[in-house]
């Protein structure tokens, strides 16, 4: 019946399929559906940038206006990935710089941008609006002037996370005086100042703007200023939340916040002077998202902030906040949906604020649409994860960090393979879960059976053995992401289940018990997985085949082997190459 | 006073799991497999020793981290919830309370403000405060850089330590020890030598590292850059 209708009906009804996965399921209906769905593809997104080559992108979809994609592994954030692993954005760029000249939007992920791709953009893409760069590197605030002075319609420029070269703040100044288009702007990651009469100047003539996150060195005097030329803003990052006491200071900035009724969003509050926090309460009635993750405020200041924040959804917070303040999280916030935690002193050895179970478990109930969840704690109980499982089973993101590594259930000393059970069995929905304390192979088992809609997990110093990770593998239905570290997970469950990580976008296990010869098997076994060993201690043949392996990381791909290796990751590829060595190691 | 780095052939030290049992046909039991490796760790370790020793560095904690924190306080022995498993996978270890685990907690590396700097005052305090404080290694003739957190060090020692351990493989082209020397460029852009200045100040102004061949020309090279 495709062919009923004429092609233009059909692009127009696959128009109206927002998701990527609806978007490949039309594709595989028919050829000419799949013939149709190509050309009139949009927008893509590429999960790993080895997945797939710029030119395989290109020939199957034509006209691609918006182009998100992500290079690096997860842990890269945790510095587990060596420097100089990959995740070079410049051949994409180069590629779709010829094929693509009306791209409007780059959206990038943990890769490797150099000023040449930001040049290369500028000059390309004609009716280029839209780049953020999350957690990418390699760029300097001269690239970004290229940007800044070329894109007439940028309408967002955002580099969250992204660690910046810093070479000078003029690079703001390079936004033309007929630059009026901008909607978002987030430059809070970098550390020089900008030429702020440039700021204000840009904030002052872009009327549609919403979302300015300034960096810690705007001052906290020049923010009354920016907020009296954008009144209209939805998302504020503020800058350092410091000055001297004084009520002028005081005065000018409550009436500005006072002014701003638009506002949804707050985030920055570096190096707060507590005494200017009431200075922003009047916004709190209308704010759904706070960040302060970067924000040392202790725990009675945050309690009257959230408790004026009443249409709450996001709040990411230091561990400042302590079980009592998210008490009272739990009693004034009844929108909430998302929690973060994060230590405020990660390294330390021991407690220096009072926070543990209990705080969670308040949250868990008297939010009752909460349903993401990142927690950094010291204790935990397999009773406090029962109660939450059971408070919230709507849950769909569940991280939890219990600082140190593998510790027990601090009331029973057993592991907590009986509360992360709890968590998967009764949160049906869950997609995203990390686990942290001591946890035997038992909790892999409940994993595997119930988490039916996983996608992402992440371990760490958990499990005795390879059955684990073959719960884990032969469950977990739609398992998409795994990332391991520091587990017995060996070669027996990564073989039994090779055909699984086809099924999977990527699979990550650094110091665990994968050998050398089993890479070789899988790589053998399945040619459309790379199955690259990082291995800093020199190429893995110079030790015996049943060594362990440092790090491993395994993606299925279409593009074949890389080309862009370091010296320090090994493909079982070379050593196909040469055959003597694939022998005598080939059949472990 | 020129702080020099012996790099010696020495190999990075193992994971931990590595000394556990492997062989998956003896149900974890130790088989011959397992024997193996620790026949393989303890010759890395001596050859560690056997580096450190020769130059005069005074590093035998042999665990997956080289340094010393003192900053931390050593925990009671046993305290609690300390598990056992996570005593015996790091053997190699004479003193577990001091080290830390590369990437764990999982924090973000890029997190900017690590909160346990206060806010010093200073201008310099709180230009060290805005940077991230990792910063780029590089090894002369090493095409591949590398990244340290200046956060997890306390003195010239324990991240020359680090140092060591990061780049030992690389000096393997050189069967004598090598010679080498660090550099550093301040803020204000001049290559400086590691170790001329107080620790603390050397952090505040530390933008990059270069790990410098010790020969002939290095002279002229540090000049002409500082020109």
């Amino acid at each position: 019946m495709a062919y009923s209708f004429p092609e233009e009906v059909l692009e127009h009804v696959f128009s109206f399929l927002g998701s990527d996965k609806d978007r490949n399921a039309v594709s595989l209906v028919c050829r000419s559906w799949y013939e149709i769905e190509r050309w009139c593809r949009r927008r893509l997104f590429v999960g790993n940038c080895y997945a797939v080559s710029p030119e395989i992108m290109i020939r199957r979809f034509p006209e691609v206006r918006a182009v998100e994609m992500k290079g690096k592994p997860h842990f890269a954030d945790f510095n587990l990935v060596p420097e100089g692993w990959g995740g070079y954005v410049h051949p994409w760029i180069r590629a779709m710089s010829a094929a693509y000249p009306w791209l409007e939007e780059i959206k990038l992920k943990r890769m490797v941008v150099t000023d040449e791709s930001l040049e290369l953009i500028a000059r390309s893409f004609k009716n280029f609006r839209v780049l953020v760069l999350s957690s990418c590197e390699g760029f300097t605030t001269d690239g970004l002037a290229s940007i800044a002075a070329n894109c007439r319609n940028l309408r967002e420029l955002d580099l969250r996370e992204s660690e910046v070269e810093d070479l000078s703040g003029h690079w703001l100044s390079h936004f033309p005086d007929s630059c009026t288009s901008l909607v978002s702007l987030n430059m809070s990651c970098l550390g020089s100042e900008v030429s702020f009469s440039a700021l204000e100047r840009l904030v002052g003539r872009c009327p549609n703007l919403k979302t300015l996150r300034l960096n810690r060195a705007v001052p906290l005097e020049k923010l009354p200023n920016l907020l009296h030329r954008a009144p209209q803003l939805v998302e504020l990052g503020t800058g350092a939340y410091s000055a001297e006491i004084r009520p002028d200071i005081y005065s000018n900035l409550a009436e500005a916040f006072s002014l701003c009724k638009q506002l949804k969003g707050l985030s920055g509050f570096w190096d707060v002077v507590p005494a200017y926090l009431p200075a922003m309460y009047s916004v709190c009635a209308g704010i759904t998202s706070l960040n302060l993750s970067y924000a040392t405020i202790q725990s009675p200041e945050l309690v009257k902030i959230v408790s004026q924040c009443r249409h709450l959804q996001r709040l990411w917070v230091l561990d400042y906040i302590e079980d009592a303040g998210l008490e009272a999280l739990a009693a004034s916030c009844k929108d909430l949906l998302e929690l973060r935690v994060f230590p405020s002193d990660p390294f330390g050895a021991e407690a220096n604020v009072s926070l543990t179970e209990q705080g969670l478990v308040s949250v868990s109930e008297g939010c009752p649409k909460l349903q993401s969840v990142l927690y950094f704690c010291r204790q935990m109980s397999n009773a406090a994860l029962v109660t939450i499982a059971r408070n919230r089973p709507k849950m769909v993101r569940f991280r939890l960090c219990i600082i140190e590594p593998q510790a027990p259930d601090y009331l029973t000393l057993e592991p907590l393979d009986r509360g992360f059970g709890a968590i998967v069995e009764n949160c049906k929905e869950l997609r995203r879960l990390s686990l942290s304390g001591l946890l035997t192979d038992r909790v892999f088992d409940y994993i595997g059976k119930h988490a039916k809609k996983l996608e992402m997990l992440s371990i760490a110093f958990a499990g005795d053995s390879d059955l684990g990770l073959h719960h884990v593998l032969s469950g977990c239905e739609s398992l998409r992401k795994l990332e391991i570290r520091d587990c017995p997970f060996g070669d027996k469950a990564l073989l039994a289940n090779a055909a699984k990580l086809e099924t999977m976008r990527s699979l990550w296990m650094s110091s665990c018990s994968v050998s050398f010869g089993a890479c070789k098997l899988l790589a053998q076994k399945i040619p459309r997985l790379n199955v690259e060993v990082i291995d800093e201690r020199g190429h893995p043949n110079s030790r015996p085949d049943s060594c362990p392996v440092e790090k491993l990381y395994i993606y299925r791909t279409v593009a074949g082997p890389r080309v862009d290796m370091p010296d320090f990751i090994w493909t079982i590829d070379e050593d196909a190459a040469s055959p003597e060595v694939f022998l005598s190691n080939g059949a472990v | 006073m020129e702080l020099e780095l012996g790099l010696g052939l020495a190999l990075p030290n193992h994971s931990p799991m590595m000394i556990q049992g492997l062989d998956l046909n003896c149900n974890n039991s130790n088989g011959l497999a397992t024997e193996n490796h620790e026949g393989y760790s303890s010759q890395k370790r001596m050859l560690f020793l056997d580096q450190d020793r020769s130059v005069g560095i005074e590093s035998t904690n042999l665990s997956l981290f080289l340094w010393g924190d003192v900053r931390r306080q050593p925990e009671e022995e046993g305290g609690g919830g300390r598990p056992l498993k996570w005593r015996k996978i790091h053997v190699d270890d004479d003193d577990d309370d001091c080290q830390e685990i590369e990437g764990w907690p999982p924090v973000n590396s890029s997190w900017k403000e690590p909160p346990r700097c206060r806010h010093g005052g200073s201008a310099a305090a709180a230009e060290r405060l805005r940077k991230s404080m990792h910063v780029k290694v590089k090894m002369e003739g090493v095409a591949i850089g590398r990244k340290v957190d200046l956060r997890h060090y306390d003195s010239y020692q324990a991240l020359t330590n680090t140092l060591i351990h990061m780049f030992a493989k690389y000096s393997k082209i050189d069967t004598n020890m090598e010679e080498y020397t660090l550099s550093y460029q301040d803020k204000e852009g001049d290559w400086m030598l590691v170790g001329d200045v107080q620790w603390e100040m050397f952090v505040e102004s530390v933008q990059r590292v270069e790990i410098i061949k010790n020969d002939n020309k290095m002279g002229f090279r540090l000049l002409s850059r500082k020109s």
